[in-house]
């Protein structure tokens, strides 16, 4: 469970703030990251193959519409977002570092805070002095997101506790920002270049030093120039369209084709060709969308692993159809044989009057013993009725 | 993950079982039944405060199917609910986009939030309880409300 990954995951870090960046980078039907982002014609974007099996999902009879705003949608007029998919790419790519950084500091703060809840009265003198020497850094910093606030107040109080933490460097960083024309030192190398630069540089320092830890100041200096002024080979290729081996394959008109002319369209495409015609429409449609999106994709998958996704598909399906139809199946057993349960209660309750009036009729006979008759009798027909139904039952499941 | 078929559906789910763990709203507290099953959740729909459901909690059943977020869940009340468009017997919702109006958009979590303000917004035009939607209708708000108090006070409040 914890290696999905979750916009969440930022709200007990130090960088709630990148939660929501966090969800706009994940496509709204799947919750997962954008896998070739489509953007439709009222702006919002979708992963291709969610948006194409939503448009399918949609009956017939009605059109179309888009699952955030409802405006309506057309397969056709869908546009890959490369924009969007590139955001993610390099999202992603940092995302555990700094979801580690942000996670580390919070521990770290937290515990100044243990610490310094105590300390806090008696450093108040030490700190109005503190103050009046940091007074220009301290009011450029007010500009800077509140929540940083409380941190750097504690960063101040205990300067000598930070020296063990890396944790901490985040808010030398900034200091040092003002210092230097807004560059900032990449936390990894310490090179300095633009904010934007960062996001992206970080990727590429993080790779060299896992292949050469021994040798990365060295190495790095040689790379960041090129990582920072182009994307890396990955994305290049994904906005090279022309050497796509997938053609999309068409809508077809199933009203138009009768069930053995589908079967024949499916045997051409090579996927399984069994079943009823409405089955055949459903499996050709989910492999329209499965192959369409695929096309899309910037490495698109082989049709062997295609068509193990549409048989995955197909099978919780019928296995979904399956639990369904037990239990209709059941309550229509019911149904059918209720005349049958009414009539065996019938007899049971007729023999259970029978009974009663022949002891009525003992009784009047014999007046004496009748209290303890009656005991008896309210015991008999209940036992009665209760072990022809209970035979009932146990017919039904051993029936089933 | 016993159901591999709908791998899609199940690593949204996943997801939306984390963010509720984390998001602790006072109307709603929902979870799978069993960690192993995604696909079948239990939950707890509290009656906003103000409202004649104030103080009620009630039990709900969610049944996901296995193309959500494509199709929509199916929810019902466990509890005895006396709600125009809430079936007395079995508990059945009726509410727009728990059908037609479903949008993949949604999470359970938002059904269940739309399910809270169903409460407070009856649409006794629409009706699955046939007897309140009357007197709704009647605008007898008095005997309607006193209805639905009794009903929460018999049924939802332990």
């Amino acid at each position: 469970m914890d290696d999905v990954s979750d916009p969440s995951d930022w709200t007990s870090t130090s960088l709630p703030q990148l939660e929501p960046l966090d969800t706009g980078l994940r496509c709204r039907i799947c919750r997962d990251w954008y896998t070739a982002p489509m953007i439709t014609e009222c702006s919002h974007s979708f992963c291709s193959l969610c948006i194409r099996k939503c448009i399918a999902a949609t009956p017939s009879a009605e059109a179309p519409c888009c699952p955030i705003c409802r405006a309506s949608v057309t397969e056709v007029r869908l546009r890959r977002n490369q924009v969007l998919e590139d955001l993610c790419f390099w999202f992603r790519s940092s995302r555990m570092t700094m979801l580690e950084f942000a996670k580390a500091q919070a521990e770290s703060s937290q515990e100044k805070k243990d610490v310094s809840g105590k300390r806090r009265r008696h450093h108040l003198v030490n700190k109005t002095e503190s103050s009046q020497e940091d007074g220009i850094r301290r009011s450029s910093r007010m500009r800077r997101s509140v929540s940083y606030q409380e941190h750097l107040d504690l960063d101040h109080e205990q300067p000598t506790e930070d020296n063990s933490a890396a944790n901490s460097g985040c808010f030398v960083i900034l200091d040092d920002e003002e210092a230097t024309n807004g560059l900032v030192p990449c936390p990894v190398c310490n090179q300095r270049m633009t904010e934007k630069q960062v996001m992206r540089h970080i990727e590429s320092c993080l790779s060299v030093k896992s292949i050469s830890s021994s040798s990365h100041q060295h190495s790095l200096n040689g790379t960041t120039a090129s990582s920072t002024s182009k994307p890396p080979k990955t994305l290049l290729t994904s906005s090279s369209f022309s050497s796509k081996p997938f053609q999309r394959l068409p809508k077809l008109q199933y009203s138009l084709l009768n069930e053995s002319k589908l079967r024949n369209k499916l045997q051409d495409l090579g996927i399984p060709a069994h079943g009823n015609k409405q089955t055949l429409q459903n499996r050709h449609t989910e492999w329209v969308s499965l192959w369409n999106a695929n096309a899309d994709l910037t490495s698109p998958k082989s049709k062997t692993q295609l068509l193990r996704e549409l048989s995955e598909w197909e099978a919780s399906l019928t296995r979904y159809a399956l639990q369904g139809k037990k239990e209709e199946d059941l309550d229509a057993w019911a149904m059918t044989h209720k005349s049958d349960f009414q009539d065996l209660i019938a007899i049971a309750r007729s023999s259970v009057q029978k009974k009663q009036k022949a002891e009525e009729k003992s009784s009047v006979i014999e007046a004496e013993p009748r209290k303890l008759e009656e005991v008896a009798v309210v015991e008999e027909p209940d036992e009665e009725i209760t072990s022809l139904s209970n035979n009932f039952v146990s017919g039904v499941s051993s029936e089933d | 993950m016993n159901n591999v078929s709908s791998r899609a559906a199940a690593g949204r789910l996943l997801r939306e079982y984390k963010t509720a763990q984390k998001d602790k709203n006072e109307h709603v507290s929902i979870a799978p039944v069993t960690e192993s099953d995604l696909f079948h959740w239990v939950g707890y729909i509290r009656g906003a405060e103000g409202t004649s459901y104030e103080g009620g909690e009630w039990k709900i059943d969610i049944n996901v199917h296995p193309l959500y977020p494509l199709f929509p869940p199916e929810i019902k009340f466990v509890t005895a609910m006396c709600h125009p468009n809430v079936d007395w017997k079995d508990g059945t919702i009726c509410l727009d986009i728990l059908k037609g109006q479903w949008s993949p958009a949604f999470t359970l979590y938002s059904a269940c939030m739309a399910i809270v303000a169903l409460l407070s917004e009856p649409e006794p035009d629409s009706p699955y309880n046939v007897d309140i939607a009357n007197v709704m209708r009647l605008k007898d708000h008095e005997a309607a409300d006193s209805l639905v108090r009794y009903f929460t006070y018999k049924y939802a409040m332990q």
